[in-house]
């Protein structure tokens, strides 16, 4: 590389910088102004850039779970609703899982950014919304067998126009929200965020002139795909493979998500042929899992001087099965998905594990609980309120893995005591370490989380899903598995109900839940 | 008056000198493991060189690194930790989430290494969200606690309980207990350090202060008694996180108020710099062996915060708003697999630094070690570039990271790197400026005459912290008039009688939309009791910054009544224009890289380097 090379990607490395940084004050700004506790204190949301084209320009640092679904999301609102046809102050949304979402809660934010009346690029914004209706509080019904029985589906739809949000579309959301409030309030944080990156995508445009702008960001997304091009070709070509599942549930099929990866020609293809057929279960997911995976699990594999732009996706080849538990097809219920996703990236880490030995710890937990409490406070106000349990981190390859901690595509933060006892009657009676959960080795897994509650007033319905109840990561090179999740009704009157790793139920004044998360796998033989 | 201020960092004792007339600066190694012995010695030379015998000092400033450093190697003081029945692993769940997104190894992002985890104990007894007490404290437990601490040697004991800063009865009763059987060891309540919601976090702040509270009152003790011994009779004050001066007496009880003084001090020095220059938005960037401290000027002050992490410790107090990044002088290159060039901690092994390839590039004042060549040819070999240009990339990819730092540090606070200025400080700040500056389109960089010593610099322009906070917990509008005039009633009682002459009041109120939500401060400058005043001014705050209208009239969670000194001005000559005005410019007080296509005048206090073509 000669000197002006070298400046000049010096230059481009600064634009993808102040882009990812645009990204990221995005999602300072969501979390500063969403008002549900999902978002302010669990961090369920996440923001990015998208090219004038519509390609992954910047990713904010979120949850990776949902940023693998915005790329599909906005390819969806732009075969609706074409670029070229918007004009400044027009918004989008959708939450259709089967056009490129993940399940409906997750409602993503599309809003064109202009300049000097040019359109220049797209900031978009996926959150975990409280309620979008269908037959449980909270929209996340663990017994939901179809998508109909989930909640409201938008499919692209335009959310303002001038600037205003349309009438139609907030009465769509008022009626069918049991927290319309609160899912407003949320949709105002994402168009917040989209007005932060608005105002900074400008001040560049303003600096570089619209044309060079454009030309940078397609400059950066080639220079991302020539990054990966060249980490992909170094890797040995495999393939390689990896298999995990979920739990066993009765009246199911055993559920098992498959992959293949090979690395060919600088490109990245990863083939889940093999995987289960959909269920009647909402645990299936759709394309955004795998691709979440994936994008993940390379992420995570090159280092931090990688453009972390759409140039990465042009690099990554997926083959799913139609009507799969990976890629699901309507009317397959999908919202507790998140679990399947973890089992797929368990699956694309153990795979890539083979690939680079010496970088991949054994595995983790690969699960995380989702539990919403909902109800009516004893003086007539509603509550709905969601939580998101971690488990253990996978032990290895240098040091023990961490305890209670988000791993792969989660990296959501936990529920104060302090935080969920001012916006719901329940008590948090103790959080814990769950000593001895990780599995053993050399390097042990691990270990995972137990909380336990008090229900304070009657009529308290809890949704849980959550997973590794049975089926537990395996250790890797010698190590031991962790113990499985449990999760306990202790009733007021003395009687135990052992839960299953979906369960809906409720809770009376005086009845105690407690919920355990599995460990992570340890790593090599332990002396 | 004549002042003097000394910076103590991890390899080096800054001293400023400020007398009538008079502007002297001195920087001497640490020399001592010991930082009381190292700033005695230091002040000995500089009262031997400058012919000032220590009596004749009236006022003495004290800042530190010497924290930032204990927490970064993990030395802190060895403490134990009281929670509620249940919580016990608080500080080891953390927040849940990990450090690095995209690092396979998952690492928890808690300062577990505060407390060891046995040393965490639980009591009975509880509070509601309400402040009610729901559980009965336990006397027998408490006595039973008590034994089992005196058992063992801690250098301090924090106790943080569910709700204490609704109902501090607990926490209170807790302490009477343990210091009638352990008189001697410090007890830190947590509704006193950090009266806020959200048990982590709360955890956090008292375990920090539990843990730095011993050693910073071993040195506070000793230097007092080496100051005393060599006649010293003037007043001794602290700087503190804020940047503004504390007594000995509240220093003692507020160690963690002093975390984060020297980085504070240095952007106190930038602020002056910036005010005097009339420049009135500025990055301040001070380049110093280990880290990179960065801080946003905006009109002449430092901007504060109230929300932080330093050396891996979330920190929740009123502070500068300073950032840390991992990478100073002593950094080591590597390559990073797809071309480029990464950073790694110093180690002990023979290795190549970034400052070993700015000295082969002869841009600072130090010969190169001799086997710097030989580290420098299979970095080459790996980018297929020269043993100098393997350097310059070497250097590049440093300016490009702390660049990128800036970035999304001035990002994140709404400001547009290329619309400030750059302060270029300590040593290396003003080598790595203009680098730094071409790659954020920054044209002006702002220099001290002494950029290696800014924080002692900036101690010398720092007013005392004259404030007092209240925890308020209520709705603007449901406080009405005489609520908030009791509040600012309270607050002006517990300060003392307001000198107009040399101070104004100033209120700054922590809110948000709805007491759920994330606060944040509304600055009034014109203290009101009027609830209308407070909620248009939040109101307007939040369009300010989020471009939405907040969705509730405004939660005030506490308020902060402070005495701003009126004019801190001081007036300083322009240096001396250097004979040479590009390449190196080296001087006792630092150094200065002026590359192609920047020029440099002199300013008030500093230099100016201005891009040509800007």
């Amino acid at each position: 590389m000669n000197a002006d090379q070298t400046i000049a990607q010096s230059r481009l490395e600064i634009l993808q910088m102040r882009f990812d940084a645009v990204a990221q004050g995005m999602q300072e700004t969501l979390f500063r102004t969403a008002v549900s506790p999902v978002v302010r204190e669990g961090a369920d949301a996440s923001c990015a850039l998208f090219t004038a084209e519509g390609e992954l320009l910047a990713l904010s640092d979120a949850i990776p779970l949902l940023l693998g679904a915005l790329p599909g999301s906005v390819n969806a609102i732009l075969a609706r609703y074409p670029a070229e046809d918007m004009r400044e102050g027009d918004m989008f949304f959708m939450n259709d899982p089967f056009a490129g979402g993940t399940h409906l809660p997750d409602i993503t934010v599309l809003v064109p950014v202009f300049f000097k009346g040019e359109r220049i690029a797209f900031a978009a914004s996926i959150l975990h919304h409280q309620d979008v209706g269908g037959m449980r509080a909270g929209s996340v019904p663990p017994d939901a067998t179809d998508i109909y029985q989930e909640g409201l589906r938008f499919p692209p739809s335009r959310l303002a126009q001038g600037g205003r949000i349309l009438q139609e579309a907030e009465d769509l959301i008022r009626l069918n929200s049991r927290a319309p409030d609160t899912v407003l309030g949320d949709i105002a944080a994402q168009i917040a965020s989209a007005g932060h990156a608005a105002r900074s995508l400008q001040t560049i445009a303003g600096e570089l002139g619209t044309q060079a702008f454009i030309a940078a960001t397609h400059d950066c997304l080639n220079h991302g795909e020539n990054q990966i091009s060249r980490l992909f070709q170094s890797l040995p070509a495999g393939p390689y493979q990896g298999i995990d599942g979920l739990d066993p549930t009765p009246n199911l099929p055993p559920i098992e998500a498959h992959v293949s990866l090979s690395f060919e020609a600088g490109h990245l293809k990863a083939d889940f042929s093999g995987s289960s057929a959909q269920v009647n279960a909402p645990i299936n997911c759709v394309r955004s899992g795998p691709l979440s995976a994936l994008l993940y699990a390379v992420l995570s594999l090159a280092p931090p001087t990688l453009f972390r732009n759409g140039g990465v996706l042009r690099r990554i080849e997926l083959h799913l099965p139609e009507a799969s538990v990976v890629n699901a097809a309507v009317p397959a219920a999908v919202n507790a998905r998140m679990n399947m996703v973890r089992c797929i990236t368990s699956a694309v880490l153990q795979a890539l594990s083979k690939a680079a030995p010496d970088k991949m710890p054994a595995a983790n937990s690969g699960m995380s609980y989702v539990l919403a409490f909902s109800g009516t406070w004893p003086d007539g106000n509603r509550f709905v309120t969601t939580e998101i349990i971690a488990g253990g981190a996978g032990g290895g390859p240098f040091s023990k893995g961490a305890d209670a901690v988000s791993t792969d595509v989660g990296n959501a933060m936990n529920m104060p005591g302090e935080a969920l006892e001012e916006i719901a009657p329940i008590r948090l009676l103790s959080a814990r370490i769950r000593e001895g959960s990780g599995g053993p080795g050399k390097y042990p897994g691990g270990n995972g989380i137990r909380r336990e509650y008090l229900a304070l007033t009657d009529g308290v319905s809890v949704s849980l899903r959550g997973e590794r109840f049975a089926r537990v990561p395996q250790g890797l090179l010698g190590g031991g598995s962790p113990q499985p999740s449990a999760a306990t009704i202790l009733r007021a009157d003395g009687e135990t109900i052992a839960l299953t790793a979906r369960s809906a139920f409720t809770l009376n004044s005086g009845d105690r839940l407690i919920v355990e998360s599995c460990g992570g796998a340890g790593y090599g033989t332990a002396n | 008056m004549s002042v003097l201020a000394i910076d103590i960092g991890s390899e080096f004792v800054d001293l400023a000198f400020e007398g009538k007339d008079t502007l002297r600066t001195l920087k001497r190694p640490v020399g001592s493991d010991d930082p009381a012995r190292a700033i005695l010695s230091a002040m000995d030379d500089f009262s031997l060189s400058a012919g000032i015998p220590v009596p004749n000092l009236p006022d003495i400033r004290i800042g530190s690194t010497g924290a930032i450093n204990a927490l970064l190697a993990k030395r802190t003081g060895r403490i134990a930790l009281l929670t509620t029945t249940g919580f016990a692993d608080t500080l080891y769940l953390g927040r849940q989430n990990r450090r690095e997104l995209y690092n396979p190894i998952a690492r928890l992002a808690s300062p577990t290494f505060l407390v060891d985890r046995h040393n965490i104990h639980e009591i009975a007894g509880r509070f509601d969200a309400e402040g009610k007490e729901i559980a009965l404290f336990s006397e027998n437990g408490a006595a039973e606690l008590v034994r089992t601490l005196s058992s063992e040697r801690y250098d301090a004991i924090a106790v943080c309980l569910l709700y204490s800063y609704l109902n501090p009865d607990h926490e209170l009763r807790l302490r009477g207990l343990i210091e009638q059987a352990l008189p001697e060891v410090p007890v830190i309540l947590s509704h006193e350090i950090d009266p806020n919601p959200r048990e982590f976090e709360r955890t956090v702040s008292t375990c920090l202060e539990a843990c730095l509270r011993p050693m910073e009152a071993r040195t506070m003790a000793a230097l007092q008694t080496g100051l005393s011994q060599r006649g010293f009779t003037g007043k001794l004050q602290f700087a503190d996180g804020t940047g503004r001066l504390l007594t000995p007496e509240v220093a003692r009880t507020r160690s963690s108020a002093l975390l984060i003084s020297g980085p504070a001090a240095a952007a106190r020095h930038a602020a002056w710099l910036s005010d005097t220059s009339e420049t009135p938005l500025a990055l301040a960037v001070d380049i110093g062996s280990t880290t990179t401290d960065m801080a946003l000027i905006q009109d002449g002050t430092p901007v504060f915060t109230r929300q932080s992490e330093f050396a891996g410790v979330p920190i929740r107090q009123a502070m500068t708003d300073v950032h840390s990044l991992e990478l100073g002088g002593l950094a080591c290159p590597a390559l990073d697999g797809i071309g480029g060039i990464v950073f790694e901690r110093p180690s002990d092994a023979p290795s190549l630094s970034l400052r070993d390839c700015l000295a082969w590039l002869e841009r600072i004042p130090v010969r190169a070690p001799p086997e710097t060549k030989i580290h420098l040819d299979p970095l080459g070999e790996g980018l297929n570039l020269s043993a100098d240009a393997t350097a310059e990339a070497v250097v590049a990819a440093a300016e490009q990271q702390v660049a990128s730092a800036l970035l999304k540090f001035s990002v994140k606070r709404n400001v547009d790197p290329s619309r400030a200025a750059l302060v270029g400080m300590g040593g290396l700040g003003a080598v790595l400026g203009a680098g730094i500056a071409e790659r954020l389109g920054i044209t002006k960089i702002l220099v001290p005459e002494a950029p290696a010593v800014a924080g002692a610099l900036g101690m010398l322009s720092m007013g005392p912290n004259i404030s007092k906070t209240l925890r308020v917990g209520a709705n603007a509008l449901a406080l009405g008039q005489s609520g908030l005039a009791d509040c600012l009633n309270t607050l002006r009682a517990a300060l003392p009688s307001l000198d107009s002459t040399r101070f104004t009041e100033s209120l700054s109120v922590e809110m948000a939309a709805t007491p759920f939500m994330h606060p944040f401060e509304v600055a009034l400058l014109q203290p009101s009791d009027d609830p209308q005043v407070l909620v248009s001014a939040f109101a307007a705050q939040y369009a300010d910054r989020f471009g939405i209208d907040p969705p509730g009239s405004g939660h005030v969670f506490a308020m902060s009544l402070a005495h701003v000194p009126a004019d801190l001005h001081t007036r300083r000559p322009k240096p001396t224009l250097p004979e040479t005005s590009s390449g190196m410019i080296a001087s006792e007080g630092g150094t200065l890289w002026i590359p192609e296509g920047w020029d440099l005048s002199v300013i008030e206090g500093g230099y100016a380097m201005t891009r040509a073509e800007a």
